[in-house]
């Protein structure tokens, strides 16, 4: 029916990432794991057909494809309870089975060569619905499958479905201490060339401050991958229920998207979500007002992207902002919160354009039980993304100026002659840089006359 | 008093002589001091003329009545020459002159100074003759005294009887004394009496003035037994009103004339006259005399105005009818009463004691019973001229006053005499209002109820809960206060029956007890009242439509034989007379009489009858008209399901649904930006919504609503972008027009047009992605920020983000105001307390914020116009957009960066009042969210 999503499940990270954001959907929409509506779920408000579909026999199927080149996580799934909740045609797992070995060339280039099965599962599941509204990819850009496969699949997306929305939840590696993979900077930076050029969105999920946050909010010493990825699909879900729960203002995604986005490149968000819980500590939180949630989303403890607040000078500060609200809420005190956090300059805005925060309100899920009146998620566009972008582009360098690790790319079709790939890459995420800072001046209003200027002078 | 007394002395004197021809040096002292005794008592009352005037009007009535034409017209002369009088003219005590004349009245109720001029002498003589002693005839215990018909003129019936009573044994004295006496009548009857010759009336007094009163006074009481009596129709048409006022005249006469032997004649059916009773007096005194001549005068007098009113009610007034009936029966039963008393106080063998009569008249309270009547007939003037409604107010009000004064003097004759008068009136109106919450309609023939149905206002009708019903009265504090508390949930519970009746849902379930009954049960229980029977409105109502007053024809009372204990005896002739022909059996009623009277003297003072009412209009009113309300909001909340309907409306006009309306909307968007040039049609609408219908399996007839299009009469180039003329259709039902009233549903409709087009605006820049910068040429896209054109490009990007920036700041403020209003709207609905009427004051104030949230209101037209200009720039932009950045020129854009300033700075102009405004409005919100550094600046 309208506005379909559909999911893109790619690698071990995106699968599993994925599947929390299954879990929550099914118990959001009170749909049992085999994908039957529950006795409870009698209220008819919600819209399943965004990411669901109805098979023959009513159960409801995500449109979500799962795609991995190693059967690992996959088969994980495959044997949880909720195995029978996913269309069995959408499980596609590459059939030799090796995997990207955490090299994006490789993923990139089986990817190139799964793209007519690939596809065939993609185009099947984008007939399926009346309205597609677009594709959300999940996937994390440091390792092979994610990163590799991703981009490939980013480019043909583009091709094939070129006005369809792209959105992706991008897992970014830890960048403040020794990576696991280590050509991790190679991935990312190659990756995020196609996040730049081929995504329309982009929610960045920071490691390294998805840690902190469970370290810190969630009081975890040492915090699991399970309960990062459910952070992971707080944030994912969260930020679809405006979709899932029809309200009064937000229908669609591109609603949504839109106001956040100035410019093609500006599309990499951070976001927040308050007040984080887990099901066995007990929440520091008590109260929850929409203006303490707001408040809370604004502080950086709570961002799960790890930014700067400067970096070579720059004072960064949001584009703009957007605030999902969950809960029982007063509109009116929207208004109030926001002239509250205006009063007390709580954020700091660009010049060079209209300050915006926008406030969606959408209903909780009835058949999940908090302890907490509101709740909160931020979308943000904030320039100090770039700070990020520059950790990643320094590890990047460091290796590169070695040649270190390169074998492994040169291996395969595209880095056979030369290293190109890499320096355009760098040179796109460069550009982004350069914007994301540009966009914090006044004079970003002639960013354009000045980026030629630049061009015509080298 | 004694001062008072002396200074009054000569006036009075003077007035007594003067009205009694009386000099100083006559020695009539007991007339005398009876004149000035009662003037006395009289002036401590408050009289005024119009009851002066009333009472004299009475007494001539009574007079013609009772065939005495003659002391009519010398009543009047007398009450003329009286008010002729000079020397009280300008006296001071001018009430005192009134209440001479009241006097008079009283006076002239006797025969006293009437017709003794031309036959005193005879009568004089014959007296002397008989040696002051009665006529042998009227002594008589050998009497068989028939009284010869024919010497009664004036009844046609009897000279028409030919039927002699046949009694032989008149003495001869007998027949002449009567034949003496029925030509005077007659000289009388054709003498003028103004001409009527004083000096004669004065030496008469002078000629007995030596004899003390007593030979006189036989005279009269002979001549009185002879004329009067015989000639009365009293004695032979008993009846109801007349028996009253037949012993009391009789008691009266015999007080006044110091008589000890009374005969009363009746006439049978045959129209055989005979004698009905003897009766001998004791204990006669002159105090006696005065005193009960005064209550009797009095009390006559006071039964004489109920009575007159109950021969001249031609009120078509229910509520004036009930209380004649119950006047009636109170009435009734005082003569009852009067007859018991007579029958009780005739000791051994027709041995009568006056004091004891007149203990008796005391000890049931007739006394204070008559002094009721007056009270009533002082305070209310029925008057033709007035309106029903305010009669009928003032009647109720009278009564209530006088029951709360009594209850408060604690005086329980006049309490139980006033309550059943009090309820009998009260009892329409509980009918009207019983009937009215029952049926759902006022019916209410006679205009007496004080609320009125405006018979122009259908229940149809927009106007018709503001409109429908008017409180009209002329004094409002003339409703009592006990049934004014409620007046407003009364209407407002009138108004919700004819609307559930229109709506056929009033259940019109027999209710197992009417108000009336519950009223007079309620008094009952707390008052220790008898129970009062009640005949059926209806009947009521049939006979007062029939013939206006017929009171005794529907009264049931002359209708059954009286079963009378002592009927055969002998004794009790005149009083099985009385009795005959009563409804009731009289022990019966007797037994009432005495045990309301004893317990009455047990009257709860806890409780006081105001507490009494206040808790019945409270408890049994108040209880009705709420569960009346409570049905109709149940009605419209849950079987026309109200709220559902009204969620309907901000689902459908107001888009707070986001699905469907969304859907259908997104169509007509496509549709408008596939075709640059063109506008919507009727086809494409109806498409697009069949489309919306079947993309949610929603079967189309079933579907309440549908959508219209408008073809644009004149064409409007500047709204050329503008979707417009499409309206929607909701069938709600028509019983909710009490609610939701066309022009309501054209505000939603307004608004929904208002919303289709921020919606329009939000839509197209929405749509405006970035596709363009992420095509799978990456070549190109490589080239594009390095292209001369980028500067342009992002240009375009940052209108396109102020323009989003602007069209989300109204979004939010139209769609927040939509949503904030309706469910404040909501929440108000889940007050336990609603009803029809708050109902309708919230749904004004839904359709006011929502004028607000859609800038309906005329101060906002100014920032609706500048809207449709900045709609207008989106348009625009969206339109370049979509042709393709190649073809845009720096100039196109320039000019729409120009004109969305303008247009912006325009609304930031007109808002700015309401920024440091510290009340949250939705407007302020609009200034805030418009402001593009408004996180920044402080």
């Amino acid at each position: 029916m309208p506005s379909e999503i559909i999911t893109l499940q790619l690698g071990q990270c995106g699968n599993q990432i994925g599947m929390e954001f299954w879990r929550q959907l099914c118990a959001e929409h009170g749909i049992s794991p085999e994908g039957k509506l529950e006795s409870f779920a009698t209220e008819g408000s919600d819209r399943k057909d965004v990411f669901f579909y109805q098979a023959d026999d009513q159960h409801y199927i995500p449109r979500a494809v799962l795609l991995d080149l190693e059967p690992r996580v996959i088969d994980g799934i495959m044997k949880s309870p909720y195995r029978h909740l996913y269309n069995p045609e959408n499980v596609y797992i590459s059939k030799d089975g090796g995997g990207a070995g955490n090299n994006w060339a490789q993923g990139f280039y089986q990817g190139e060569k799964l793209y007519e099965e690939i596809f065939d599962i993609i185009d099947r599941e984008a007939d399926n619905g009346d309205s597609l509204e677009g594709f959300v990819l999940c996937h994390s850009i440091a390792g092979g499958t994610g990163s590799g496969m991703g981009s490939n699949i980013l480019e043909k997306l583009n091709d094939r479905f070129p006005k369809k929305l792209i959105q992706t939840y991008s897992v970014f590696p830890m960048t403040n201490e020794v990576a696991d993979v280590v050509v991790q900077p190679y991935n990312s930076i190659l990756t995020l060339r196609r996040l730049t050029e081929n995504a329309d969105c982009t929610v960045v999920l920071d490691n390294t401050a998805l840690n902190r946050i469970a370290t810190e909010r969630l009081k975890k010493t040492t915090p699991t991958l399970a309960e990062l990825n459910q952070l992971v699909s707080t944030i994912m879900s969260g930020s679809t229920s405006t979709l899932r729960y029809p309200g009064y203002m937000n229908n669609d995604l591109i609603s949504l998207i839109s106001s956040l986005i100035p410019t093609p490149r500006l599309h990499f968000l951070i976001s927040a979500y308050t007040p984080l819980t887990s099901d066995n500590t007990e929440s520091e939180v008590r109260k929850t007002t929409v203006l303490d949630v707001m408040r809370r989303l604004l502080q950086p403890k709570n961002v799960m992207v790890t930014t700067a607040a400067r970096d070579r000078n720059v004072t960064h500060c949001y584009v703009s902002i957007l605030n999902i609200i969950q809960g029982d809420v007063d509109p009116s005190e929207v208004h109030k919160s926001l002239m509250r956090i205006r009063e007390r300059k709580l954020a700091d805005f660009i010049p060079w354009g209209p300050a915006s925060i926008q406030v969606a309100l959408s209903k909780k899920s009835p058949y999940i039980t908090t302890q907490h009146r509101v709740s909160g998620l931020m979308l943000a566009n904030h320039t100090g993304i770039s700070s990020l972008f520059d950790r990643i582009c320094e590890h990047y360098d460091k290796l590169i100026k070695r040649e270190a690790f390169v074998e492994n790319f040169r291996r395969l079709p595209m880095f056979k002659d030369n290293l190109d790939e890499f320096n355009e890459s760098r040179e796109v995420v460069q550009q982004l840089m350069d914007e994301y800072r540009a966009a914090t001046t006044k004079d970003y209003v002639n960013f354009g006359n000045a980026q030629s200027g630049q061009t015509e002078q080298t | 008093m004694s001062n008072f007394l002396k200074s009054i002395q000569p006036t009075l004197n003077e007035i007594v002589y003067d009205l009694t021809g009386l000099t100083l040096s006559d020695r009539f002292n007991p007339h005398k001091k009876l004149f000035e005794d009662a003037i006395i008592h009289r002036s401590n009352v408050n009289v005024e003329k119009r009851h002066v005037d009333k009472s004299v009007q009475g007494l001539k009535e009574k007079y013609i009545v009772h065939a005495q034409d003659k002391k009519a017209d010398l009543l009047e002369f007398l009450i003329k020459r009286f008010n002729n009088r000079p020397l009280l003219k300008h006296s001071p005590e001018s009430e005192l002159h009134l209440s001479c004349l009241q006097f008079i009245i009283s006076l002239a109720r006797r025969p006293l100074d009437v017709e003794l001029d031309d036959f005193s002498h005879l009568v004089h003589e014959q007296v002397e003759e008989a040696n002051f002693n009665w006529p042998v005839f009227l002594l008589g215990n050998d009497y068989q005294q028939p009284i010869a018909s024919d010497d009664y003129q004036d009844d046609e019936s009897l000279t028409d009887d030919d039927d002699r009573i046949d009694s032989t044994s008149i003495q001869n004295d007998t027949i002449v004394d009567i034949e003496l006496e029925s030509k005077p009548i007659d000289d009388i009857e054709q003498q003028n009496y103004s001409s009527l010759d004083r000096e004669i009336l004065t030496s008469y007094w002078h000629g007995k003035q030596a004899d003390d009163v007593s030979p006189a006074l036989r005279n009269f009481a002979l001549f009185w037994d002879q004329t009067m009596m015989k000639t009365t129709h009293l004695a032979y048409r008993v009846n109801a009103q007349t028996v009253t006022e037949y012993i009391l005249i009789r008691e009266t006469l015999w007080l006044l004339m110091n008589s000890n032997e009374l005969h009363v004649y009746s006439i049978d059916e045959n129209e055989q006259v005979h004698v009905a009773d003897f009766v001998r007096l004791c204990d006669v005194t002159p105090v006696a005399i005065q005193e009960c001549l005064q209550k009797f005068t009095l009390l006559s007098n006071q039964f004489q105005l109920a009575n007159r009113f109950l021969k001249k009610i031609t009120h078509s007034c229910r509520t004036v009818s009930s209380f004649a009936q119950t006047l009636r029966d109170q009435m009734t039963l005082i003569h009852f009463q009067l007859a018991d008393i007579e029958k009780s106080v005739l000791q051994q063998n027709h041995t009568y004691t006056i004091l004891s009569f007149y203990q008796q008249l005391d000890s049931l309270g007739l006394i204070s019973k008559g002094e009721c009547i007056e009270r009533i007939f002082d305070q209310i003037f029925f008057d033709v001229e007035k309106l029903n409604c305010d009669l009928t107010l003032e009647l109720i009000h009278v009564l209530y006053k006088n029951v709360l004064m009594s209850e408060m003097i604690n005086n329980l004759t006049f309490f139980n005499f006033f309550l059943p008068l009090f309820i009998s009136s009260c009892r329409i109106y509980l009918e009207i209002i019983q009937n009215w919450l029952a049926n759902g309609n006022l019916d209410d023939p006679f205009e007496e109820f004080f609320i009125k149905r405006k018979t122009d206002v259908s229940v149809e009708a927009l106007d018709f809960w503001h409109q429908s019903y008017t409180e009209q009265v002329e004094n409002a504090s003339l409703i009592p206060r006990w049934l004014a508390s409620i007046v407003p949930s009364l209407i407002k519970a009138g108004k919700c029956a004819e609307i559930l009746k229109s709506n056929s849902v009033l259940t019109n379930e027999e209710e197992s007890q009417s108000f009336v009954e519950k009223f007079s049960q309620y008094l009952q229980a707390n008052c220790n009242l008898t129970k009062q029977t009640w005949t059926p409105l209806t009947i009521i109502h049939d006979s007062e439509m029939n013939t206006l007053v017929k009171p005794l024809k529907s009264s049931p009372l002359i209708s059954l034989n009286l079963l009378f204990d002592d009927i055969d005896n002998e004794r009790n002739s005149f009083l099985a007379l009385a009795f005959n022909q009563m409804q009731m059996s009289k022990p019966t009623l007797l037994d009432i009489t005495h045990q309301q009277l004893c317990l009455s003297s047990s009257i709860n003072q806890s409780s006081n009858i105001e507490c009494i009412l206040q808790t019945f209009s409270e408890q049994i009113l108040l209880v009705k008209c709420t569960q009346l309300i409570n049905q109709l909001t149940n009605d419209i909340l849950h079987r026309l399901s109200y709220l559902k309907h009204i969620e309907y409306i901000r689902n459908f006009f107001l888009f707070e649904n986001g699905s469907f309306m969304h859907q259908f909307a997104l169509r007509l968007y496509a549709k408008l930006s596939q075709t640059i040039h063109e506008r919507l049609d009727a086809f494409t609408v109806l498409v697009s919504f069949d489309s919306t219908l079947t993309m949610f399996g929603l079967d189309k007839i079933q579907y309440p609503l549908s959508v219209i299009f408008q073809s644009a009469t004149e064409s409007s180039i500047t709204q050329k972008y503008i979707i417009q003329n499409v309206q929607l259709k909701y069938d709600l039902p028509k019983e909710l027009v009490i609610i939701v009233k066309p022009e309501h549903m054209e505000t939603y409709q307004k608004c929904f047009a208002f919303v289709l087009q921020v919606k329009q605006a939000k839509y197209v820049l929405d749509q405006l992605v970035f596709s363009e910068f992420r095509v799978k040429n990456r070549v190109r896209n490589r080239r594009l920020y390095r292209h001369q054109s980028y500067q342009l490009h992002h240009e375009m990007f940052l209108l396109r983000a102020r323009l989003l920036h602007a069209v989300n700041a109204v979004n939010n403020f139209v769609l927040t105001t939509f949503h904030t209003a309706g469910e404040q709207f909501v929440e108000k609905h889940s007050a336990k307390s609603i009803d029809i009427e708050s109902m309708i004051v919230y749904h004004e104030k839904f359709l006011i914020a929502l004028a607000i949230g859609s800038l309906l209101q005329p101060k906002q037209q100014a920032i609706r116009e500048q809207l449709m200009k900045l709609f207008e720039i989106v348009t625009i932009f969206a339109r370049r957009w979509q042709l393709g950045f190649d073809s845009i020129k720096i100039e196109h854009i320039n000019k729409l960066k120009t004109e969305f300033n303008q247009t912006k700075q325009f609304i930031s102009i007109v808002l700015k009042p309401f920024l440091p405004r510290m009340i949250d409005s939705p407007l302020r919100a609009l200034a805030c969210a418009l402001q593009d550094d408004f996180y920044s600046n402080n």
